[in-house]
Formats: C-alpha cells, structure tokens, sequence
C-alpha cells in the first residue's frame, strides 16, 4: 500500500470532524500509519521489555501492541486533527475530556502543581485543560499542534528547553496560576533524580521538586483512561512541596503514577522510560514520529 | 527646617556584581568546590572549553533569579533570561543595571 492510501485515509477523517476520535476508518488509520512507522517494532520490543522489567503480571507483548496503538492513536489522529480541525477538535474536546475533578482540587489546593505521566490521548488533555477556567501554564518538551491550536500559545505554553521554563513557571505559581509539568519525558542536559518506579529503577525531570519548593506550592497528581476518545480526569491527594528535600515531592509523585500504571499499564505511552537506554529510543522514536509526519503533512493541504 | 534634596541612587555595575557574586554562592552546593566568580564568568559552557564557567543549568538560574527577587526586589523580565546576548555574569550584571529602578534607599 503506498503512502497515498494512509493520506488520503488521514484526509477521510478530517473530512469528519468529530466523527473522526473513534471508528471504523480511525482504526483502519492507526493500523495503517502503525504499520509504516519506523520505528515500531523498536518502540514494542522496548516497551514489552520494560514491562516486564517491572514485573507486571501480563501479557508483556501484548501489552506493548496496544501501548502502541494509543501511542499512534496520540501522535497521529488526536495531532492530525489538532492541526487540520482545531475548531472541532477543540468542541470534541470540551464535550468528551471532562476535567471537573482537575478543577475541583484546584479550588481546594490552590496554585498547584498538575504533574502526569505522558498518557494515551495527552495532548487533548492538555488542550482540555488550557481551555478549562483554571487554565494552566502547560509545559511541553516540544513545539508541536497545541501551540498553534489555541490562540494565543505564548499565554498558555512554556517550552521546557527554553532556559527561562523554569523562572516562568514558579512565577506563575507564585502569582497564583498553576501549572501543568510532565516529569517522564527526560530531554538531554535535564536534570534528572534517580526514582524507584514499579521496583525499577528510573530517572525523571528534577524540576518539579526545585519549583515546588521556591514556589510553595503542591504538587496534584494527575490520571485518566483514554476509552472511545473520552476521559474523565482524576486526581490524587496533593503532595506537600519539601522545605529541605526537594526529592521527596518527585519520589512521591512516582509513586502515584506507578500505582495508576500498575492498574492501567496500556495507558502509559513512555514504557521505556525505565531502560538505561531511554534518551536513544527517545530520539529514534521522534525520527520515526516526524518521518510518518513528513508523509502525512500533505493531507493537511 | 529645609531637607536637602537626595539624588535616587542608581544601580551600579559593580554591585550588581556582588549581588549576583553572593546569590552564585546560595545557588551552590555548600561543599562544592570554591570558584571564582568574576564579570567574565559565563553561567553554562559556550564554545571555548577554557572560558570560565559555573556550569549552571536551568533550575540553578532559577535559584539564581528567585535569590534576586526575594533579597533585593530585582525581577528580570522573562524574556531577558533567554536571550542570547547574555552568558556571563557581567552580562547578566549589565541588565541589571539596565532595569532595575533608581531608589532613593539603595545603599
């Protein structure tokens, strides 16, 4: 099948608007765009290979194969129409990702933290939640469709290799905006802390811990279950920032994510997070990402 | 009785040096090594491995720039902090001068 199928597929579905989250022709294009992604069988094996490490009680390989569907389905067709549809996406998004719990403990909290791993269908979560009352200052390791989906991207994104994410972050929190940070996605020269994550070890973002404490804000964990293109957003208690110890905000973070994941491991799209040779797979599954992008930006004309 | 009339005292290179100089050592960990910290000094390695360098990433710049703010009231607009133009600590010193306010109680 050559490449015209996938995009005239990937054009079918932006023809249906918001018909186009879930479906016969959806599937028919994740299992299309799956199969020609470079680095898809990288991107299983490690994945397989990572749950298994953690010892989860499951089909490992099983597992990774609809690990990465979702991880298709959110790099493709939630993207594909955050860029070809925004208007739709955005109404999609307000009626199906409901964010009342995210808002409720803010209100309880305060300025906090929101802080998750990078789940099935996250940047329609972030765009739900830069569209909500509370409107986070939302965080991305990359310039990517969310940034050009909103209006106005400057007032609601920070971009984490930029030297001043950090001071504009706590500043937000400080004057009283929370913030949205992911800790799982790692990018090279961060600052890292050593966590233990399903009894494996594993580096994230230090970041987290060092904005809590000179903002003195908490941190609320954040979850959801992708099904049928709809979510309903959970949260965890918030953790306190440390005084002293910026690592212990971070340490406990991991663990409520790694109890989600436990329960819900298709979610999780970073498995190989935990390998030591996380950044590399990181960066060949970004070369696969924007060469299947390459081939489908003309269904986007 | 007449007051004499005081001229606001303007931020002045060399103090923003010191300021900068005593903020580095909050930033730093207290058994790290001691360094020199001088107008040349760059924040994060440039092009010339020999150039002196606190090798300072993201989160020491903003112990840094929160220091400013909580001891002297100096707030660096966002986007001064990632502009290229400045590396170094005399850089960073410079904009100091350039933005913060004259005040008749600096001393």
């Amino acid at each position: 099948v050559s490449d015209e199928a996938m995009i005239a597929v990937a054009r079918e579905l932006v023809r249906l608007g918001d018909g186009a989250f879930s479906g016969a022709l959806t599937d028919e294009f994740v299992a299309e765009v799956g199969r020609r992604h470079p680095a898809r069988d990288l991107y299983t094996r490690s994945t397989a290979e990572a749950i298994a490490r953690c010892g989860l009680q499951e089909d490992c390989e099983a597992v990774a194969g609809e690990v990465f569907s979702n991880f298709v389905w959110t790099h493709f067709v939630s993207k594909l129409l955050m860029a070809a549809a925004p208007a739709v996406t955005a109404a999609f998004v307000a009626e199906n990702f409901n964010v009342s719990a995210v808002e409720a403990a803010l209100e309880a909290a305060g300025p906090s933290i929101l802080s998750c791993f990078h789940y099935s269908g996250y940047p329609l979560v972030a765009l739900a939640l830069a569209m909500s009352a509370e409107a986070p200052l939302i965080s991305k390791a990359r310039v990517d469709v969310l940034d050009r989906s909103g209006g106005s991207a400057s007032d609601h994104v920070v971009h984490i290799s930029s030297r001043s994410a950090a001071v504009r972050l706590t500043r937000a929190l400080r004057s009283g905006r929370s913030v949205w940070v992911s800790l799982d996605v790692v990018l090279p020269s961060v600052r890292v802390v050593r966590t233990r994550f399903l009894e494996h070890g594993m580096n994230v973002g230090a970041g987290m811990g060092k904005i809590a404490r000179l903002s003195g804000c908490p941190c609320v964990p954040v979850f959801w279950r992708l099904r049928h293109g709809q979510t309903h957003l959970q949260t965890a208690a918030p953790l306190s920032p440390g005084r002293e110890v910026e690592e212990g905000i971070v340490h406990a973070f991991v663990n409520t994510q790694a109890e989600f994941i436990r329960r819900h491991p298709t979610q999780w799209l970073e498995w190989y997070s935990v390998l030591d040779e996380a950044p590399a797979l990181r960066e060949e599954v970004k070369r696969g990402n924007d060469a299947v992008w390459e081939r489908l930006s003309e269904a986007l004309v | 009785m007449s007051r004499e009339a005081t001229e606001p005292e303007e931020l002045t290179y060399a103090a923003a040096i010191d300021a900068i100089r005593l903020g580095v050592a909050s930033v730093r960990e207290p058994d790290a090594p001691s360094q020199e910290v001088t107008n040349s000094t760059a924040f994060w390695a440039g092009e010339d491995p020999d150039e002196p360098c606190l090798g300072f990433d993201s989160l020491d710049l903003l112990e840094l720039v929160i220091f400013l703010e909580e001891r002297f009231g100096w707030e660096i607009p966002e986007e001064r902090i990632d502009a290229q133009g400045w590396r170094t600590v005399g850089d960073l010193a410079a904009v100091m001068v350039e933005i913060v306010p004259a005040s008749p109680s600096r001393s």
